[in-house]
């Protein structure tokens, strides 16, 4: 069981994702949040304290990039998995070496996505 | 994700976050053509571009998502500075707009129409490739010469299949209304995402029908207890009374809609038709926060469509003309909507060739639109109003924008249609104005309640002129028929008691009055017995065998529960 902060941009990303990760885990998880951009998820993250992020790469105000490296000076045990989509390994790979825990690539699967929180919060 | 899930449920909430997306797109891309170097505004482009593709790939469209993907991958190069923002570029990624609008279209109705994204796909490689040669050969791009790069992109390959049609593409981006059907109704608090809902617009009609009801139901208790002389009841009645008009005023505030929703259409629009014609134009609108009736939106789009095609083909000369005589080389087209006396104002104007209302006079003589002696008394107006006849064309040749045969006599008629009125204003050399004027809602109306025999009927106000007393010694017979003398005027008269054949009433001697209504710019006098005032009515539509009935544009019921028919003064004169 986690609490799940959300962050993309997009509204009908974060839709899909919570669906994915309250439905499909037979509401084992919870999404607690949702953040349309880096500034407000480190601010949502402060504030909720969630189990778990999914991080969306390309938003306005701050990058999902931007938020990792700060939320993981906040929090240094915080769990992060990004959301990429394909062409954005690099990214992926600097996000990883900040500190994110996991990634899965757009679109996503489901049981893809739950089995990286199950991973990551087992660890 | 998609593999499992049912999405379509999800398919709504994708189209309408698409259609913002697009929307942007196409304001962000506009405004970078106006000022180049923007790179806040190549990375909003961008993003928006990158979020559609991943939105595309969860529901797996994959039309949508391979040319946003195409689209993304230029748009990355642009933002970088890797390429400049060519006029080319920019014109094949309005393209894709266009595309992208037509294939959201495709999801919306479920059907597919065979909307290709190859032949963009393409396009845009080619694009990327033609520039990453500039930009491999060494030479900064902002410092390679513009010839180069031209025939770079004009060796691009020929497109497979070729993007639809101009006008049809036209069609698709101009009379698909953002959301068919739907309207938006927001909360005034900041954070209004959460305080929107959507509604279908026939839930507001019936609403709106419901309270229609509600207040004759209303009146007609109020009656009864005056009648009975019950005062208890006379008295919840006020409050009644009361609440029935505000909920008339919220329900009809509901079906209300900034013409930002249509407007928004027309820069793109302006633009591309300008390029086309070798025209600098500023595209300049205000008063987009102007709400109007929901349905009223959709039936204005169409003519000021023509009105701003024409502007453009026919108001805005071309930059050397303007030169030579002495104006600026851009013109400049304004789009104004304004609210003003109880109506909607929606002005199209240029400071273009403008026209000569002599100049006009004399051609309708010579194509035989009307007698040379008629145009003797015109006024200015009357002659500027000739442009809207059948038959009448200024254009010296046809061109493919806007002489198509739809010409300002079918603008005229639209808005009439929905009870506006249209004016023309405009001086020689310096530039027209066409003036819409709306009625603030199409399902209510400033009506003039008439007597015609034993008959109620209602006549738009916004068709009315002037009403005048009818001296018999003043009604002659021309030609059979019987016209009236008012000031210097000749005035064709229709007696309504005949044209209806309506029976008599006991006592009344003879018609009292005329109504002269103003159709184009024809003056006819409806002849009744008596006035019974002006009023506001709620006009409910002919419909089911009721429906081809001619010369009435529909009923309304009033107070004490009458039945009263409005005439369409249009098909009467």
């Amino acid at each position: 069981m986690a609490n799940v902060l959300v962050v993309d941009d997009s509204k009908f990303m974060r839709l899909i994702l919570k669906n994915g990760i309250e439905n499909d885990s037979g509401k084992k998880h919870k999404v607690v949040g949702e953040a349309e951009d880096g500034a407000s998820a480190v601010a949502k993250y402060k504030e909720l304290k969630p189990d778990i992020i999914t991080m969306d790469i390309i938003m306005p105000v701050e990058s999902g990039l931007q938020a990792v490296q700060k939320i993981m000076e906040l929090d240094p045990s915080a769990k992060i998995i990004m959301v990429s989509a394909m062409g954005q390994e690099k990214i992926v790979e600097e996000a990883m070496k900040l500190g994110a825990k996991g990634f899965v690539t757009k679109p996503v699967k489901n049981e893809e996505l739950l089995a990286s929180i199950e991973k990551i919060i087992n660890q | 994700m998609s593999d499992e899930m049912d999405v379509s449920q999800f398919k709504e909430i994708f189209v309408s976050e698409a259609r913002e997306h697009l929307s942007a797109l196409n304001a962000n891309l506009l405004e970078l053509e106006k000022n180049p170097g923007g790179a806040g505004l190549l990375n909003e482009v961008f993003r928006a571009a990158h979020t559609l593709k991943g939105m595309a790939a969860t529901m797996g469209f994959d039309k949508v998502t391979e040319l946003t993907h195409t689209m993304e991958n230029v748009l990355d190069k642009l933002r970088s500075g890797k390429y400049e923002a060519k006029t080319e570029t920019l014109d094949i990624l309005f393209d894709c707009f266009d595309t992208l609008e037509a294939l959201l279209e495709e999801i919306v109705t479920g059907q597919d129409k065979g909307v290709g994204v190859q032949s963009l796909v393409e396009r845009l490689k080619a694009a990327d490739l033609a520039q990453s040669h500039l930009a491999v050969s060494a030479t900064p791009p902002a410092a390679a010469p513009p010839a180069t790069s031209d025939d770079a992109a004009d060796t691009a390959p020929e497109a497979p299949q070729p993007p639809p049609e101009d006008g049809q593409k036209k069609n698709e981006s101009e009379t698909v209304p953002e959301t068919p059907g739907m309207v938006e109704i927001k909360g005034s608090v900041q954070e209004h995402k959460a305080q929107t809902v959507r509604i279908k617009v026939e839930h507001l009609d019936k609403l709106m029908n419901l309270v229609g009801e509600l207040v004759i139901a209303k009146v007609q208790i109020a009656q009864i207890a005056e009648k009975e002389r019950i005062s208890e009841l006379s008295m919840l009645m006020n409050g009644i009374s009361q609440f029935t008009a505000e909920l008339q005023e919220e329900v009809l505030k509901t079906r209300m809609v900034p013409v930002k929703y249509i407007f928004d259409r027309y820069p793109r629009m302006v633009r591309d038709l300008s390029h086309r014609l070798g025209k600098e134009i500023e595209f300049v609108m205000s008063g987009t926060e102007i709400e109007i009736d929901r349905m009223l939106l959709d039936q204005i789009n169409e003519p000021l469509v023509h009105l701003l095609r024409n502007a453009v083909d026919h108001g805005i000369e071309p930059p050397d003309v303007r030169m030579e005589l002495g104006k600026p080389a851009g013109g400049t087209i304004t789009l104004n909507a304004r609210r003003e006396k109880g109506s909607v104002w929606v002005e199209v104007s240029d400071d273009g060739r403008g026209m000569d209302a002599a100049e006009i006079r004399q051609k309708a003589v010579e194509k035989g639109v009307i007698e040379a002696a008629a145009a003797v008394t015109m006024t200015e107006l009357e002659s500027f109003m000739l442009i809207c006849r059948p038959g009448f064309s200024l254009a010296k040749e046809i061109t493919d924008v806007s002489g198509r045969g739809v010409g300002m006599d079918v603008v005229k008629n639209m808005v009439e249609a929905f009870n506006g009125k249209l004016d023309i204003k405009s001086r020689k050399g310096k530039g027209s104005a066409f003036i819409v004027q709306l009625p603030l809602s199409l399902a209510i109306i400033q009506a003039l309640l008439v007597e015609v025999g034993a008959e109620t009927y209602a006549i738009p106000l916004t068709n009315v002129g002037e009403i005048a007393k009818i001296d018999r010694d003043y009604v002659k017979t021309i030609d059979n028929k019987q016209v009236l003398l008012l000031r210097d005027e000749v005035i064709p008269l229709v007696f309504l008691d005949a044209f209806f054949a309506t029976p008599k009433k006991a006592g009344v001697m003879e018609s009292q009055y005329t109504v002269i209504v103003e159709i184009s710019d024809r003056r006819v006098g409806l002849v009744v017995d008596n006035m019974l005032g002006k009023q506001e009515i709620v006009i409910k539509t002919l419909s089911g065998i009721l429906r081809s009935v001619k010369n009435f544009s529909g009923a309304t019921i009033l107070g004490d529960g009458r039945v009263v028919l409005i005439i369409d003064a249009v098909s009467v004169c």
